[in-house]
């Protein structure tokens, strides 16, 4: 891993973006200006009193607010949300509803797809749209920066297991004491400071978050083809994973660049991934921004998708070499270093001084709207502010990393509900087993 | 308030030999080029508090540190002919090793 620091610096509208339903097998391939994805559940052909839209991702919505669909009704696509879930626990992140008010013909029909916009007021929908994007970070530091030194002793709950393996059991048949590793604690920090002068966010605003970036580095050189993608690309589809992860799929390249090497047993090529730098950009997650009530949502994080390198390791699996199952990881690990206040300001530029630059001006009521960025040191009564040490001249922000490796098919609960197992063809490798003697 | 340098003052009576004593006076201009502080400006108040406060809101520099933690579990198991791994890692089926390249 090469860790780097790097903050949201602006928005890709057209990235396209891929997933599956994982209870039905349905997919989407759709552009990020977009919206959410979703597919109804329960159609007007149901005759019932609601049409049911259900979404791979949080939808986002509340009770009374509207959606402007990609399909349409007679010609208006603007619909109001009558509610939330369906009787599942939990199922209202995910589940909205419409009036079924007697519509008929073909575009409410179960099992139709599209995607939709959330509208705050549908009176005012050109402030009350919300924006839908991927966000783009650069990278502030250079790999020299890096300081990664053991946190004291401590040893997370996975720590190293031995055992020792007779010469008839090991492959070049030498007694052998096998090792698997467990992981640990690391104290990472930065030898170079973080100046955030003159810098804005992806919002045009002062920032208010940076992010503790860690690029799989591979130098051992049993991976390759590193891939990127989105929370929701981790659902398996008809139990493999998404042909979004394939080999041959260009939307889910990473735009870091790709060596490679031979061994000194003239063995390879063994592939690595570059280095990056200040200055390089990297995507970020999938977001939502409304102008009207000044607020950011991830709806989706980012990720990255380790495979072997099926020249040299292979899994034991009939899938196809092209999307072998992989590690996800986070790249993106937020630190707050600032917070913008929970309640929304409103005024005029004659009325009002200090209006900031960043400032959203409404058309319909001809006025600024923006939130208020909070001093350092200032913690409201909702617990939102930071207030971090300052010292010779300079802000020391701390948070607890927990940075984890997830293999594809696992920690996926509604997986295990449709397959009652971790799925077949997929084994990892148990503990070593050692008796007292050893 | 400078006497000008390129003044010599000498006695009246060292001008030249049997020169008269004379009372002497030089003419000083009135012109001051220096003046003192003012009370206020050199007795200002200071607030640690507030200095401490208004550094802090003005300054852009960061330091993040994070205690990162790993967290990694149930690898795959796989198969290779590379004798590095084959012969080293754990990771390897030693049986799939043999049978599937």
């Amino acid at each position: 891993m090469r860790h780097y620091i790097s903050y949201a610096y602006g928005n890709v509208y057209n990235k396209t973006l891929f997933t599956v339903e994982p209870d039905s097998n349905i997919n989407w391939t759709w552009v990020a200006s977009d919206g959410i994805p979703f597919y109804i559940v329960e159609g007007s052909d149901k005759l019932l009193t609601n049409i049911t839209f259900k979404c791979p991702v949080e939808h986002g919505l509340t009770v009374g607010e509207f959606v402007y669909m990609s399909i349409n009704y007679n010609g208006n696509q603007m619909f109001q949300v009558s509610s939330l879930g369906d009787p599942a626990y939990g199922s209202n992140l995910y589940i909205f509803n419409l009036r079924n008010v007697g519509y008929t013909g073909s575009t409410f029909v179960t099992n139709t797809q599209g995607t939709f916009k959330r509208v705050i007021n549908a009176a005012n929908s050109a402030d009350t749209i919300s924006e839908y994007y991927i966000r783009k970070h650069k990278i502030m530091t250079t790999p020299d920066c890096t300081v990664l030194s053991n946190a004291g002793f401590e040893r997370n709950i996975y720590g190293d297991k031995t055992k020792c393996e007779i010469k008839s059991l090991t492959p070049n048949q030498k007694q052998r004491t096998s090792v698997k590793e467990g992981s640990r604690s690391y104290t990472l920090a930065f030898n170079c400071d973080i100046d955030i002068e003159g810098l804005k966010d992806n919002q045009g605003r002062p920032l208010t978050e940076l992010f503790f970036t860690s690029i799989w580095r591979g130098y051992f050189g049993w991976t390759r083809n590193l891939k990127q993608g989105w929370y929701f690309n981790t659902y398996l589809e008809n139990k493999k994973p998404q042909t979004w992860w394939d080999n041959s799929n260009v939307n889910s390249n990473v735009t870091i660049p790709q060596y490679s090497y031979n061994s000194l047993l003239n063995k390879g090529p063994f592939f690595y991934n570059s280095f990056l730098t200040s200055g390089d950009t990297i995507d970020g997650d999938f977001c939502e921004w409304n102008d009207y009530n000044q607020f950011e949502r991830v709806i989706s994080i980012y990720q990255h998708k380790i495979k072997y390198n099926e020249n040299w390791f292979r899994l034991d699996n009939p899938l196809p070499t092209s999307n072998q199952p992989g590690y996800f990881y986070r790249p993106h690990n937020p630190i707050q270093i600032g917070a913008f206040s929970e309640y929304i300001e409103e005024g005029s530029s004659t009325n009002v001084v200090g209006i900031p630059d960043y400032a959203y001006y409404s058309t319909l009521s001809a006025l600024f709207r923006w939130r208020d960025k909070y001093p350092y040191g200032y913690v409201d009564t909702d617990g939102v502010g930071v207030d971090f040490p300052y010292l010779n001249n300079a802000h020391y922000p701390f948070i607890d990393t927990i940075f984890r490796i997830t293999p594809e098919d696992y920690n996926i609960p509604s997986d295990y509900a449709s397959l009652g197992s971790v799925p077949a063809n997929i084994t990892t490798i148990s503990d070593p087993v050692a008796d007292e003697c050893e | 308030m400078t006497v000008d340098p390129s003044y010599r003052i000498i006695l009246s009576t060292e001008r030249f030999k049997s020169a008269p004593r004379t009372d002497q006076a030089i003419n000083v201009p009135f012109a001051q080029s220096m003046k003192e502080i003012i009370e206020f400006d050199r007795s200002i108040d200071l607030n640690l508090v507030d200095v401490f406060d208004q550094e802090r809101q003005t300054c852009t520099i960061f330091r993040p540190v994070t205690k990162f933690t790993i967290l990694f579990e149930n690898a795959f198991t796989g198969s290779t002919v590379y004798e590095p791994f084959r012969d080293n890692l754990y990771y390897t089926n030693p049986i799939n090793n043999a049978s599937l390249y």
